[in-house]
C-alpha cells in the first residue's frame, strides 16, 4: 500500500478528465445533431470516461486503503456489464453512423472533434509526465489518450471532406473506423474480465490496460504502436526489416503528393452520357455553352465546382398517387377494382358530388440548364404542382361521364401544353415532352358498380340477341309449316280431283256395262255390294216362311 | 532543407490557407444570398453570386439562403363554403426569400418556412372559401366558376402577411386538388353506388322491353304467315272440290237413275260398321238360295 500527498494530482486528474470526457460525450452529439461521426466518437468518449472513473476511483481507495475490501467482487460484475453495455452502445453507434440519410449540422461542429483531440493531447502529455509509481495505470492512460486523438481527429478531417464534397463517403469511413475500434475495445474488455480482479493494489487494473488500447495507443503514430505491440509480443524489432523501412521512408512524400495530386484532380470532371454540367467559378455559373458529355478541364475546388444533371434523361411526375407503383413482372394491368397504389387520390369532379381516379405520368426533361439550377430551388415539386393544378382544372368543370368518355389524348395533350406554358412563364428550363394516363376511372370502392353498368349494357343486348333468336327461329318455321300446309292442300285437291275423274270414269264404264244387260249388271252389283257389305259382320237371317206361317219373334241384344 | 521538409511545408500552408479560406471568405452561389452577422447584429446582405470576404468567427457569422422560387405543398385543408359545404382543398404556392434579415430574424432557417406559410394559407383559404359558394370551385357550368378569381384571393389574402413578417414573396397561389372530407366520401361513394345500379335497372328493362317487342313481332309474323297457308290451303281444297263436283255432275248427269242405285249401293256398303249385326229374311238374294226347292 502506498499513499501520500503526491496520488492527490493523478486522481484529481482523473476525475477532470471523467468529467469533461463526460461532458463531451453528452454535449458533442447533441450539439452535432447526431451526425453520423458523433455517434462512435460520443461513445467512445463515454468509455473513456468510465475508464478513467475507474482509475480515478482505484486512485482513492489506494490512498484510503480499504480497496480490496469494497470493490474486488462488485467491480468484477459492474466490468461485466460495462463490456457487454459498451459492445452494444457500439453497434448502435455504426447502425446510426450507416443509416444517417443527411448531414445538416453547421461547420462550428468542426470544433467538437478538435476539442476532444485537443484535451487528448493534453492528457497525453500528463500521463506521459507523471510515473507508475505514482498511477500505475497512468502509461495505459495515455495510450488511451493518443486513441482519443485519432477519435478526434478523425472526425474533423471528415468534416473538412463533406465541406469539399458534400456528397463524399467521409461519414461512413469515418464511422467504421472509430466504430469498430471501439467495439473491439468492449470486446477486449470482455477478454480482460475473464480474468481475476486484481488483488494487488500496486499493479495496475487489467480493464485500463487493454490489448486493443496498446496495438493502437502505445505511440501517437499508429503504425509506429503496431510495430512496437507487435516487438512486445513477438520480440522482433520489424522497423529493422528493409521492406518496412523503405515503407517508412516513402510512405510520407506519397501521401502528401497524393493529396497534391488529389487535389489537382478537382480540376477534372467527367459529365456522363445524359448530362451536362455549368462550371460555377466562386458561386458564379461561368457564361457559355454547357458542358457536354466527356472530361472537362477546370481551375480546381474551391475555385471551380461543377454541376451536373441529367439533361437528356427523359424524367418523369406521377399523377394521381404518391411515389412509384411497386414493379410487377411482365406488362402492368391497369383494372379499375385494382388499386395502383396505396395513397391514390381522388379529384372532385363539376357536379360536385362524383369523384375521379386518375393514374398518370407526366414526362419531361432538362431544355435549360442554367435556369433549371437557378430559377426554382425543387423544380420536380413545383412541375407536380403544375400537373395537379391543369388536372384540377380539367375535371372541376366536367361530370364524371364526360371525363371518362372523353378524348384522353386531347385531354392530356390539353395538360401538357398548360404545363409547358407555365412552365415557360416560370422560366423553369424544362421541355414537357407529354402526359401518359394508365387509368382513368371512377374510385376503386365503387368501381365494381361501375362495371355492373358495363354488365348490364351486355345484359341488355344478349336478352334482345335472345329474343332475335327466338324470331329467327319461329318465323322460318311457320313459313316452313305453311307450305307444308299448302302443299298439302294442293295434294289433296290432285287427289279430290282425280278421285272424281275416276269415279266418273268407272260411272261410265257402269254405264255401258248397264246398257249391255241392266238386269245382270244390277244383280251383280248388289251381290258385290252384299259380299263388302256383310263380309265379317254378323248377321241374323230370318227365314220368311216364319212370317208367312204367322210365327212371331222377339229380337233381345 | 530536404524534399520532405518542403511537401510538410506546402502541406502545413495548405492546412493554413484552408483554414484562413474556412474562417474569412464565403462564396455566395447563383442562386444564394448571404447575410453577415457580426456579433449577431446584420451588417450586410451579399446576393451577387462569387466570392465575398468576412471577418472570422467568431466576429462574423453567414447565413446562407437560397432565393430561388420555393414550392410549397399544402396540407389537405378542410373549409366550408358560403353555402355551407364541407370541401377539402391542397393548393401550391410558390414563395422566395423576399428580405432575408426579416427570414432570417422571423422564420431562422428554410426548413422552418413551409410550417409558417402553410398556416398563413391554411386561414387565407378559409377566409376566401367562405365568400364563395361551392359551385365556384366545381361546377358543369362554366359560368359558375370562379377558380382563377380564388387564386387571385388566395394570393392577396396570404402575400402581403408573409412579406411583412417573414421577409417571404409569395408569386403564385393555385389550387392543387380538390376533394371532399373522409366522412362525406363515404356517401358520395353511396350515391354512386346508386346511380350506377339505376342505370344498371335501367339497361336490363330496356332489355326485356326490346325483347319482347321483337317476340310480339315474331308472334305476329307467325301467325300472318299461319293464317295466309291456311287461306291458301282453303282455297286450293275448294277449287279441287268444286272441280270434283263438276266432274261428278257431268258423268251423273247423263244417267241419274244408274247413279242413284250405284251411290246407293256405296252408301250401303260404307254405312255398315264392324259392329254392325244385320237381320236379313231369306227370301232376300243371295240368301233365298238358303232356302233351295221345296221337297
Amino acid at each position: 500500500m502506498t499513499g501520500g500527498v503526491g496520488q492527490v494530482g493523478p486522481f484529481l486528474a482523473s476525475v477532470a478528465g471523467t468529467l469533461v470526457i463526460l461532458g463531451l460525450a453528452i454535449v458533442a452529439p447533441g450539439l452535432a445533431g447526431y451526425t453520423p461521426e458523433a455517434a462512435p466518437a460520443g461513445v467512445f468518449a463515454l468509455f473513456w470516461a468510465v475508464i478513467c472513473g475507474t482509475a480515478a476511483v482505484a486512485s482513492w481507495r489506494r490512498e484510503t486503503g480499504n480497496w480490496v475490501v469494497n470493490l474486488s467482487l462488485r467491480s468484477l460484475d459492474l466490468q461485466i456489464a460495462l463490456s457487454v453495455g459498451f459492445a452494444l452502445a457500439s453497434l448502435w453507434a455504426l447502425a446510426v453512423a450507416l443509416t444517417a440519410p443527411f448531414y445538416a449540422a453547421s461547420r462550428v461542429m468542426i470544433l467538437l472533434p478538435l476539442a476532444l483531440l485537443t484535451l487528448s493531447w493534453l492528457l497525453v502529455r500528463y500521463f506521459s509526465s507523471i510515473g507508475p509509481s505514482d498511477l500505475p495505470e497512468a502509461p495505459a492512460l495515455a495510450r488511451w489518450a493518443r486513441v482519443g486523438i485519432w477519435q478526434g481527429a478523425l472526425p474533423a478531417l471528415s468534416e473538412l471532406g463533406r465541406w469539399w464534397n458534400p456528397s463524399g463517403p467521409w461519414a461512413a469511413v469515418v464511422s467504421w473506423v472509430t466504430g469498430l475500434t471501439i467495439l473491439a475495445a468492449a470486446l477486449d474488455l470482455s477478454r480482460a474480465n475473464l480474468e481475476a480482479w486484481t488483488q494487488d493494489v500496486d499493479r495496475p487494473l487489467p480493464l485500463v490496460d487493454l490489448t486493443v488500447i496498446r496495438l493502437l495507443g502505445s505511440r501517437l503514430n499508429p503504425l509506429a504502436s503496431m510495430l512496437d505491440a507487435a516487438e512486445d509480443f513477438l520480440g522482433v524489432d520489424l522497423r529493422g526489416s528493409w521492406a518496412l523501412r523503405v515503407v517508412r521512408q516513402g510512405a510520407e512524400p506519397l501521401a502528401i503528393a497524393a493529396l497534391f495530386l488529389g487535389w489537382l484532380a478537382t480540376s477534372l470532371t467527367q459529365v456522363k452520357v445524359s448530362e451536362q454540367g455549368v462550371v460555377e467559378r466562386f458561386g458564379r455559373i461561368l457564361p457559355g455553352a454547357p458542358l457536354g458529355p466527356g472530361l472537362h478541364l477546370h481551375l480546381p475546388w474551391p475555385i471551380d465546382q461543377v454541376r451536373r444533371e441529367p439533361t437528356a434523361r427523359v424524367l418523369t411526375i406521377a399523377v394521381g398517387h404518391e411515389g412509384v407503383e411497386p414493379a410487377e413482372p411482365g406488362p402492368e394491368n391497369v383494372l379499375w377494382a385494382r388499386q395502383h397504389e396505396s395513397n391514390e387520390f381522388m379529384f372532385l369532379l363539376g357536379d360536385g358530388r362524383d369523384l375521379v381516379t386518375i393514374d398518370g405520368l407526366m414526362r419531361y426533361r432538362i431544355r435549360d440548364l442554367r435556369q433549371y439550377l437557378t430559377t426554382t430551388a425543387d423544380t420536380p415539386a413545383l412541375l407536380r404542382g403544375l400537373v395537379y393544378a391543369a388536372v384540377t382544372n380539367r375535371t372541376v368543370g366536367r361530370s364524371l361521364d364526360q371525363v371518362l368518355s372523353e378524348n384522353l389524348e386531347g385531354l392530356t395533350h390539353d395538360i401538357a401544353v398548360a404545363v409547358q406554358a407555365d412552365a415557360d412563364v416560370l422560366g423553369l428550363g424544362v421541355e414537357v415532352i407529354g402526359m401518359t394516363v394508365g387509368g382513368m376511372h371512377p374510385p376503386v370502392v365503387v368501381a365494381a358498380e361501375y362495371e355492373a353498368v358495363v354488365s348490364a349494357q351486355v345484359g341488355r343486348e344478349t336478352i334482345v340477341v335472345g329474343a332475335r333468336t327466338e324470331a329467327e327461329r319461329d318465323v322460318p318455321a311457320a313459313a316452313t309449316a305453311a307450305l307444308v300446309g299448302v302443299s298439302k292442300a294442293r295434294a289433296d285437291a290432285g287427289a279430290t280431283i282425280a278421285t272424281a275423274k275416276g269415279e266418273a270414269e268407272a260411272f261410265r264404264g257402269a254405264r255401258a256395262s248397264l246398257a249391255a244387260d241392266p238386269a245382270l249388271f244390277q244383280y251383280r252389283r248388289r251381290l258385290e255390294a252384299l259380299e263388302a257389305g256383310l263380309s265379317g259382320r254378323r248377321i241374323v237371317i230370318l227365314d220368311d216362311r216364319l212370317e208367312r206361317d204367322g210365327a212371331t219373334l222377339w229380337w233381345t241384344e | 532543407m530536404n524534399i520532405r521538409w518542403l511537401l510538410r511545408l506546402g502541406l502545413g500552408g495548405a492546412a493554413i490557407v484552408a483554414i484562413l479560406w474556412s474562417a474569412c471568405a464565403h462564396v455566395t452561389r447563383e442562386g444564394e444570398t448571404t447575410l453577415v452577422l457580426r456579433f449577431g447584429r446584420p451588417v450586410r446582405v451579399d446576393g451577387e453570386a462569387g466570392l465575398h470576404v468576412n471577418l472570422p468567427w467568431p466576429i462574423e457569422v453567414t447565413v446562407r439562403l437560397d432565393k430561388r422560387r420555393q414550392v410549397l405543398e399544402t396540407g389537405l385543408t378542410e373549409m366550408l363554403t358560403r353555402d355551407k359545404k364541407n370541401v377539402v382543398l391542397m393548393n401550391y404556392a410558390l414563395w422566395r426569400v423576399e428580405d432575408p434579415l426579416r427570414f432570417v430574424q422571423a422564420i431562422g432557417t428554410m426548413d422552418r418556412a413551409p410550417a409558417a406559410l402553410e398556416g398563413l394559407l391554411a386561414n387565407a383559404a378559409i377566409g376566401v372559401l367562405g365568400h364563395y359558394d361551392l359551385s365556384a370551385l366545381t361546377s358543369t357550368t362554366s359560368s359558375d366558376l370562379h377558380t382563377t378569381e380564388i387564386e387571385t384571393d388566395l394570393l392577396a389574402a396570404a402575400a402581403p402577411t408573409a412579406s411583412q413578417s417573414y421577409g417571404i414573396g409569395i408569386d403564385r397561389v393555385a389550387l392543387m386538388r380538390l376533394s371532399l372530407p373522409e366522412q362525406n366520401i363515404s356517401f358520395v361513394f353511396d350515391q354512386m353506388r346508386a346511380e350506377r345500379r339505376q342505370y344498371g335497372a335501367r339497361f336490363t328493362a330496356d332489355g326485356e322491353k326490346e325483347a319482347a317487342r321483337i317476340r310480339a313481332d315474331t308472334s305476329l309474323e307467325v301467325a300472318r304467315i299461319e293464317a295466309g297457308a291456311t287461306e291458301e290451303a282453303a282455297r286450293i281444297r275448294g277449287a279441287a272440290d268444286a272441280e270434283a263436283a263438276r266432274i261428278y255432275a257431268e258423268a251423273h248427269g247423263q244417267d241419274p237413275e244408274l247413279y242413284r242405285f250405284t251411290r246407293g249401293l256405296e252408301t250401303l256398303s260404307k254405312v255398315v260398321g264392324d259392329n254392325t249385326t244385320l237381320v236379313l229374311r231369306t227370301d232376300v238374294e243371295p240368301l233365298s238360295l238358303l232356302k233351295g226347292p221345296k221337297p
